[in-house]
């Protein structure tokens, strides 16, 4: 056994310290892991690099309430660009890259590094960690999608010639923007912390919810207008689409929606090949007309109602707490 | 307060692999090591102590605590360095400590202090604020020990500490391990196939096979019975290993007509020599010699019953 140098003897020489001071127990060791993952998400404590798309996303997310602040002061408060109620659907795909990008560092690189056998040889039992990087992810995207609304509540205000009265006008809206703004927070950092924890590789968990945020919906969307009466209920595929009633929902619970009538949007029969000009006349006015009315979106054609967005909300973050602890149970370290 | 205690302890796993089978210990503070071919059980052994992997009966306490129920609240007093890699690449090895320790339950300034000064007793106190990406082996071999040790145990489970390290890593290593036991006061079970380097740490040893207790006994008794001594002779070396046996000797047949001889408490040199010299044969090599792992086991299986090193 060769002797340490006289140098590192004399460092190790200063002598171990018991502890004595205070333990937090499974408590401490739970919140220690939520704020270490909220903290990753926003890049914190990963390196200057790591901090670029968060910010950056962030920023996109704030410039159409930047814009509609700025019009507020411009306008009276008059001219009304983006709404509260419209402005998940307005930045779904920001929410939809902020998930992608910033999720799997939550999950994959515990896994892949095992560092789980670092935290479960802790206090810390399996659900915890799960409900800790849920928790950390959900809170930052309550963070993120609260943001704009606060931009625009502010850009009211200042517009406002009675700031008292511009707020108690803006009362009502506040359960609703925290209300929706929760519900989106937790179904979508369950179901991409899901994603994650079952792929496990960063760029794939990154590319499998790019696909689950974003393109489903652009897969759904033709396949409902196409065939609203049989279709209707694809929507409920998309996450994304699932949010957006929801925040429809919570917005304006109150307005019933008449049904659209869909068969306006059935193709018109082709024209004969030796069709006469008042057929072809007929054909253009009718096109016209149609042009002038504003299509219907997706989820109007799909005209479910709220509680079906609701239940749909409500299934997915039970499936993906199933999901994750039975995945996370079969984990050995 | 035993360190450890064990009664009838049983693991099978469900495809009907028996991890461990019937183990009842009872050991006592120090360093002690957890000995065995690969696949003998050890690591299944660090699990339930952890209170990671239920067994499937039997009951385990550690420090007084039921490993098999209250895995939570005793894993606060446990340091646990796993066999493998378990480190992120791209965080510094500061942070990781710090975080560790605050997953260990110990408030933020707390946490901080007790980083640095554990990163400086496993010496990569100039190191600390690098990415752990680019340490070597050894390096990262003394994260997990200092990740272990930050929220000051009671007791430190290590598997393997000296896997894949280098000679003098190996050396810092053991040396790291001797002075938390020794020095720290902390409780220490190093698992290890590898006895000729945890017999230099350890002061009782536990050798398992196949889920079975072997031997569990002081350090001091293990070195007398695995030194040997090696005598090749020019003659008939199978007469005379058997006047050796005559003589009281326990003297057994060996590679290429050698002949080994259990040193034990006794001094065989001068009946060996006696012998030698009433037989006329020629001595050729006399020579000290410890023996295998393997050999001990096979030579010495376990007494019935448990084992204590209450009087080590």
């Amino acid at each position: 056994m060769p002797q340490p140098e006289p140098a590192a003897g004399a460092i190790y020489d200063i002598g171990y310290q018991h502890y004595d001071g205070k333990r937090l127990g499974r408590a401490g060791a739970v919140r220690a892991l939520y704020f270490h993952g909220l903290r990753t998400v926003f890049g914190i404590g990963r390196g200057g690099r790591a901090k670029i798309p968060p910010i950056a996303l962030i920023a996109i997310m704030v410039i159409p309430a930047v814009i509609q602040a700025a019009l507020a002061g411009l306008g009276n408060g008059q001219i009304q660009v983006f709404t509260h109620e419209g402005y998940f659907r307005t930045t779904v795909w920001i929410f939809g890259l902020f998930c992608a990008f910033q999720t799997p560092e939550l999950v994959t690189g515990d896994q892949q590094y095992r560092v789980l056998a670092l935290y479960f040889s802790r206090a810390v039992l399996r659900s915890d960690y799960v409900l800790a990087r849920v928790g950390a992810l959900a809170t930052a995207l309550f963070i993120v999608a609260l943001l704009p609304h606060f931009v625009m509540l502010m850009g009211d205000y200042f517009a406002a010639e009675h700031v008292g009265e511009a707020i108690r006008k803006s009362l009502p809206m506040i359960p609703r923007i925290l209300g929706a703004a929760f519900a989106i927070a937790v179904l979508l950092a369950t179901v991409s912390i899901t994603i994650s924890a079952i792929i496990r590789r960063r760029p794939f968990a990154t590319a499998a919810i790019l696909a689950l945020f974003l393109l489903a919906s652009a897969f759904v969307a033709p396949l409902v207008m196409s065939r609203p009466d049989k279709m209707r209920y694809l929507v409920l595929a998309s996450p994304m689409m699932v949010g957006d009633g929801l925040t429809t929902w919570v917005f304006d619970t109150t307005t019933v929606r008449p049904p659209v009538d869909t068969t306006e949007w059935v193709p018109l029969p082709p024209l004969a090949p030796g069709a006469d000009s008042a057929a072809i006349a007929a054909r253009r006015a009718e096109m016209r007309r149609r042009f002038r009315r504003r299509r219907p979106s997706v989820l109007e054609t799909a005209n479910l109602p709220g509680v079906v967005y609701l239940a749909t909300t409500v299934g997915l973050i039970l499936l993906g707490a199933g999901v994750l602890t039975l995945r996370y149970r079969s984990i050995e370290t | 307060m035993p360190l450890l205690s064990t009664f009838e302890l049983t693991k099978r796993y469900p495809g009907g692999v028996t991890a461990l089978d019937g183990l009842t210990l009872e050991l006592e503070p120090g360093i002690i090591g957890l000995v065995g071919a690969n696949g003998a059980g050890k690591s299944t052994f660090l699990k339930i102590m952890l209170g990671l992997l239920a067994p499937t009966s039997g009951s385990l306490v550690v420090l007084g605590i039921d490993a098999t129920r209250n895995g939570p609240e005793l894993r606060q007093f446990l340091g646990y360095i796993p066999e493998f890699d378990c480190l992120p690449p791209d965080q510094t090895a500061a942070d990781l400590v710090t975080h560790m320790a605050r997953v260990s339950g110990l408030p933020a300034t707390a946490a901080r202090e007790r980083a640095a000064e554990m990163l400086r007793h496993v010496g990569l106190y100039d190191e600390r604020y690098r990415q752990i990406g680019g340490y070597s082996t050894g390096m990262k071999q003394r994260v997990k020990l200092a990740q272990a040790l930050v929220h000051d145990p009671k007791l430190l489970l290590l598997d393997e500490p000296t896997n894949g390290l280098d000679p003098a890593g190996r050396a810092d290593m053991l040396d790291l391990i001797r002075r938390t036991g020794h020095e720290f006061g902390i409780g220490v079970i190093v698992a290890s196939h590898l006895l000729s380097e945890i017999e230099q740490v350890c002061d009782f040893l536990v050798a398992i096979d196949a889920g079975h207790l072997l031997r569990a006994a002081s350090i001091e008794t293990f070195t007398r019975e695995t030194e040997l001594l090696v005598v090749e002779v020019v003659g008939d070396s199978e007469a005379f290993r058997q006047s050796l046996v005559a003589k009281g000797l326990a003297a057994r047949a060996g590679v290429g007509g050698s002949i080994l001889i259990v040193l034990g408490d006794g001094s065989p040199f001068d009946v060996v020599r006696d012998t030698a010299a009433e037989m006329g044969v020629g001595l050729m090599r006399v020579a000290r010699r410890r023996d295998r792992l393997e050999d001990l086991f096979q030579a010495a299986p376990a007494g019935a019953g448990g084992a204590t090193n209450a009087a080590a």
